[in-house]
């Protein structure tokens, strides 16, 4: 971790992600909840929310978690992201090795949209890993 | 020595890598939520792959479920006992025994049990089996086998996987566990749902009965002897944990309130269709992918830890580094695993051996308890719990502490003879030996401690 942890501009840096990491998580999730509304088969629709609850889930548990972070704690904060960062990569690898399977098929456009926001997931989590680790803060917390 | 890394204020430089022999600095420890991780990465493939699989080819759901939660009880309690130990002392299993073992008998045990058997021997098993499953499951996925999925290749690079986060000590393990663990949850849910719906819904579920059947006893000691060695060594890793109770914690949800689930869903996919193990009901219910990732992730997590914990062991043991040790013996077990799933030797008399070896592993667990939790406060006064182990430069440990060795072979031979879980027995043996035998020493002023070892600037 960065040894001056608690100036105003490493706080700076984290607020870009603090705010979006969660945001961009819950509508990934919300939108492979809408897309599992057009897939007839209910394992199919079950797996696709199961799935995306995940994200949705950890990233309000984020917005709580930073209530409890002092506002001047760059630590603290970075925690809550790099934990929350790390549910939209597990979760979307889930979907990439999942949705594809026979049992819970679904149709060609409506696979590929899911597989394409589980990309987006994986996108997410891995550029907010890589970003923090950048910034020299820990990827396990 | 160079400058470098020469002790600073007291706090010692870490030499052998990973903190292997000295105490892990307060700014390196980890959360409660990354520690549970790291734990629950070892136990998915336990209690998944090989415990709960083996349980639903001979218990209804129910009964699972009874067996597992006794198990996982008994295993919590034990485990974080240890880990509250490794947690205070922020020290290895293999550097704690330097007290009630000795320097040689913390080199010897450590060596023996963990570095051979976690570090070499069930390395290059779990690396031979990950092999031989992933052709099996390659073949029913693909329709045939491509050389990178044949058994002995794929031995070797799955070794190679496991050795590169092990190569990273906890900081590997963590890094693996954070991505696999919550993946793996998904793979399994999503597994057990589909054998549950394809026989029929949950009611028909719980009342399916095996073919086979085994006793509740057989199954609660089988529940017990499969993590009993994980239970002992908690200290590798609670030695991170920000506090005691934070790594007990880790440890014990982990093992009362996952495991069940884990061993229940493992169990009802392998009791609801025709498949052994749940990697081959998975590819039999279509979801070939999730199974060859469920090996893969699940054999990794494990594996890794054994490497990691065998590597931290022989770096108590001989001087040097403990990324060099992990190189050597992963490079050793991945060899073994490719020529033993090539054919050139079988499996089975390591295996006979090793489970043999493993009998010595936990009435480790039931000495450093007594020694720890009973002899140091009450009978030699040390009340305070950082104060009962201490380690630096300039420690002064005897060569060898013999009531310890004693309740070590007594705990390990005398388990099979009495009626119950041999893992536990030998853990109550090893307790109830050390603490008599150690305590009559001590009152009646016998010499059980011989030789004397002195630490040195790098925690050797």
């Amino acid at each position: 971790m960065s040894q001056n942890n608690n100036s105003n501009s490493e706080l700076k840096d984290l607020m870009w992600y603090k705010k979006y990491v969660p945001l961009y998580s819950i509508i990934l999730g919300v939108l492979a909840i809408v897309v599992s509304f057009f897939v007839d088969l209910p394992r199919t629709r079950g797996l696709y929310i199961g799935i995306a609850l995940g994200p949705i889930v950890v990233s309000l548990i984020a917005y709580l978690r930073y209530g409890f972070e002092s506002s001047n704690n760059a630590l603290g904060l970075a925690k809550v992201i790099v934990e929350t960062a790390w549910m939209p990569l597990s979760f979307g690898v889930g979907y990439f090795v999942m949705a594809p399977s026979t049992y819970y098929a679904a149709p060609g456009g409506t696979l590929a949209i899911v597989l394409i926001i589980a990309l987006l997931m994986v996108i997410l989590g891995l550029r907010t890993l890589i970003a923090l680790s950048k910034k020299g803060y820990e990827l396990t917390p | 020595m160079d400058k470098e890394n020469m002790p600073q204020n007291g706090v010692q430089k870490d030499m052998f890598g990973d903190f292997a022999n000295v105490k892990v600095p307060e700014d390196k420890t980890k959360s409660f939520y990354g520690m549970f991780l790291v734990f629950t990465g070892v136990l998915v493939s336990i209690a998944v792959l090989y415990g709960g699989a083996g349980l639903g080819n001979g218990l209804s759901a129910k009964d699972i479920l009874i067996a597992s939660v006794t198990g996982s009880v008994i295993l919590g309690i034990v485990g974080a006992l240890t880990a509250v130990i490794g947690a205070n002392t922020r020290t290895s299993t293999y550097l704690l025994l330097r007290y009630p073992f000795g320097r040689g008998g913390s080199k010897l045990a450590g060596a023996a049990v963990s570095g051979i058997g976690c570090g070499i021997g069930w390395f290059f098993i779990q690396a031979y089996l990950f092999g031989t499953v992933f052709e099996t499951i390659s073949m029913e996925v693909f329709g045939e086998v491509y050389w990178i999925a044949s058994a002995p290749v794929a031995a070797f690079w799955g070794a190679c996987l496991m050795s590169l986060t092990a190569y990273f000590g906890y900081k590997g393990l963590a890094f693996l566990s954070y991505l696999a663990v919550p993946l793996f949850m998904i793979l399994l849910l999503a597994g057990t749902y589909a054998a549950v719906t394809e026989a029929g819904g949950f009611n028909q579920a719980v009342s399916a009965a095996p073919e086979a059947s085994i006793t509740m006893s057989a199954a609660i000691t089988s529940v017990i002897g499969m993590y009993v060695a994980g239970a002992t060594i908690t200290p590798d890793i609670s030695r991170y944990a920000k506090s005691p109770k934070a790594g007990a914690a880790a440890w014990f949800l982990q093992v009362v309130v996952l495991q069940p689930v884990l061993m229940l869903c493992a169990g009802l996919l392998t009791l609801l269709t025709p498949m052994g193990d749940i990697a081959q009901a998975m590819a039999f219910l279509g979801m070939g992918l999730g199974a060859l990732a469920l090996i893969i992730f699940g054999q990794w997590t494990t594996n890794d830890n054994n490497l990691y914990n065998g590597s931290l062991a022989f770096a108590n043991t001989v001087r040097i580094s403990k990324k060099k040790i992990t190189l050597i013996m992963g490079g050793i077990g991945a060899v073994l695993a490719s020529l033993t799933a090539a054919g050139v030797f079988g499996a089975d008399p390591f295996m006979e051996f090793l489970n043999q070896l493993g009998r010595f592993l936990p009435p480790i667990a039931g000495i450093l308890i007594a020694d720890y939790y009973i002899f140091r406060p009450y009978v030699l006064g040390i009340k305070d719990p950082k104060k009962r182990y201490v380690f630096g430069e300039g420690t002064e440990y005897s060569q060898w502490n013999w009531v310890g060795i004693i309740s070590w072979v007594a705990g390990t031979i005398a388990s099979p003879y009495l009626p119950g879980a041999v893992g536990f027995n030998s853990i109550a043996i090893a307790f109830v030996v050390y603490l008599v035998l150690a305590t009559l020493a001590e009152k009646a002023n016998i010499k059980y401690e011989q030789g004397s070892y002195i630490e040195t600037s790098d925690g050797f």
